[in-house]
């Protein structure tokens, strides 16, 4: 059985090179929770799992000023709606320049550190909390923006997301990521 | 392209099916088990509110009824046109018009209508709660409307005032929600204006309407935690007045919201025994004038006390 588990982990390692061009990728972020009027900050790690998939890691932080403070540990799964990668033959390539549009749903916990008891009878200090939205990313081969909209399914709340996304690991030879010339 | 759409359109959605409730603090949470012994009515709108304002009703048979005037000043002008009944369909005269006028902190105190919007302190200029029927049915106005209220301001008319209203939680506690909170910053239409002597309101629905704007903190915040042996604090009608800022916050347990340190507040405590005939009720009451200090502790001991003594002490707020 562990056998097993160690083969999948393995394949799951080498799709990553197969058909991934972006790279792992790491994000710093600022935060609006609309119906909070709250703002923070987050840091992410994005790893491609798959041509159209990659997993997100995130940690969120919201300031002791705002009247809530919290913080937030999560994954998010992304998948890519509009995609820069594109088959060239059997393998795949990527047009970092072309804008990526993707859903994402994840969990996170959450540990709400002035809690204080609400009509919001689900929140509490410690919470586990499902989330759906959609993201945009765009920018160059190394340096991307990115914006999301997260839908928080449990206490029913939504937040902005817009930050920065660090390709280092992308290949520097830029003719390996572009689009083939028309 | 149509995917962008659907994007754009769920973003949307994303940012307008929001929750605050995590803003509306209850204090402890969950109300202590009642003690069946204790000697205390439990904390209720009816409680306290038949010793403040009671609600007016006139029938209006045409425009020559309006506008509809309250016994403290409040002028409503509500016109058929404007109004619709429960299935949307229009109405004609005649119809009832009800106003109760909550103008001064006494009023606002014994009816349970402090002055906290998603558990931030507000600056008020008096509230007031008006309704319409037909045939027994409430009526709702249309959102474009010809409605205007006239309140008589309490002192100075305040030019920062802005107009907001009342959307009651499941736990019956009135939050007060600011109007227009959709439109773009600078562009938010004017309902609401001060000129001589009083506000002019233009509501685009009825119900819970109140004339405030927020106090911008500039000190320290802190929570006031209270305590009290007998009765416990869920048989306590607890306010916290700040007189400087004409701002009421009620306390729903042991912890008060977040409330300016330095601040002179007034701590107003009601309670009622649980007597079946009424007038064998027995008032009990606890004033107390402090400033606030950080982490701020009240204990509260309530005293017997007169209908009478209770209403001299509010009107003096």
């Amino acid at each position: 059985m562990k056998n097993i588990y160690l083969k999948t982990a393995f394949l799951v390692l080498l799709s990553i090179n197969l058909y991934a061009q972006d790279k792992m990728a790491i994000g710093a972020s600022a935060i609006y929770n609309f119906p909070l009027q709250t703002i923070g900050a987050g840091l992410r790690v994005q790893m491609p799992l798959a041509n159209r998939f990659a997993l997100v890691p995130q940690i969120k932080y919201m300031p002791v000023f705002n009247d809530i403070h919290e913080a937030y540990g999560g994954i998010n799964l992304h998948y890519f709606l509009l995609n820069n990668t594109f088959s060239l033959g059997y393998r795949k390539a990527v047009n970092p320049k072309r804008p990526v549009v993707y859903l994402a749903a994840g969990v996170e916990y959450n540990r709400w550190i002035n809690y204080a008891p609400t009509v919001n009878d689900k929140a509490k200090k410690n919470n586990i909390l499902p989330e759906a939205g959609l993201g945009a990313s765009w920018g160059g081969n190394y340096v991307r923006i990115f914006a999301e909209a997260k839908y928080n399914i449990l206490w029913k709340e939504s937040y902005g997301e817009i930050g920065v996304l660090f390709f280092p690991f992308n290949d520097k030879l830029f003719r390996n990521n572009s689009c083939p010339r028309p | 392209m149509k995917k962008i759409n659907i994007a754009i359109i769920a973003i949307v959605l994303f940012a307008i099916a929001c929750s605050k409730d995590r803003t509306m603090l209850l204090g402890d949470g969950n109300p202590t088990p009642e003690k069946p012994n204790s000697g205390f009515a439990a904390v209720s709108k009816e409680a306290f509110d038949k010793l403040g304002a009671q609600p007016e009703r006139k029938t209006i048979k045409n425009q020559d009824d309006l506008p509809f005037v309250g016994s403290q000043g409040t002028k409503v002008w509500l016109f058929d046109r404007d109004l619709r009944m429960p299935d949307g369909s229009i109405v004609s005269y005649p119809f009832e018009i009800e106003l109760l006028e909550l103008l001064t902190p006494k009023d606002m105190i014994l009816h349970l209508m402090p002055t906290v919007s998603r558990g931030r302190l507000l600056t008020t200029g008096g509230q007031v709660n008006i309704r319409a029927y037909k045939d027994g049915k409430e009526l709702k106005v249309t959102k474009f409307n010809s409605t205007q209220i006239i309140v008589p301001a309490q002192g100075r008319v305040d030019g920062l005032m802005d107009l907001f209203y009342g959307e009651e939680t499941k736990d019956g506690i009135v939050d007060w929600i600011e109007s227009d909170t959709s439109s773009v910053p600078g562009q938010k239409p004017r309902n609401i204006y001060g000129n001589d002597g009083a506000y002019f309101l233009f509501p685009n629905r009825l119900g819970w309407i109140n004339i405030d704007k927020f106090y911008e903190f500039t000190e320290a915040k802190t929570q006031i935690a209270f305590s009290s042996e007998n009765p416990p604090l869920d048989k306590i009608v607890i306010f916290l007045y700040f007189p400087d800022l004409k701002s009421l916050m009620q306390t729903y347990g042991e912890v008060s919201g977040e409330v300016p340190v330095g601040r002179t507040v007034k701590i107003i405590a009601m309670s009622i025994s649980d007597d079946e005939k009424e007038e064998d009720r027995v008032y009990h009451s606890f004033f107390q004038d402090l400033v606030v200090a950080d982490k701020q502790k009240v204990e509260i001991k309530l005293a017997p006390t007169t209908k009478e003594s209770l209403l001299s002490y509010l009107e003096s707020l």
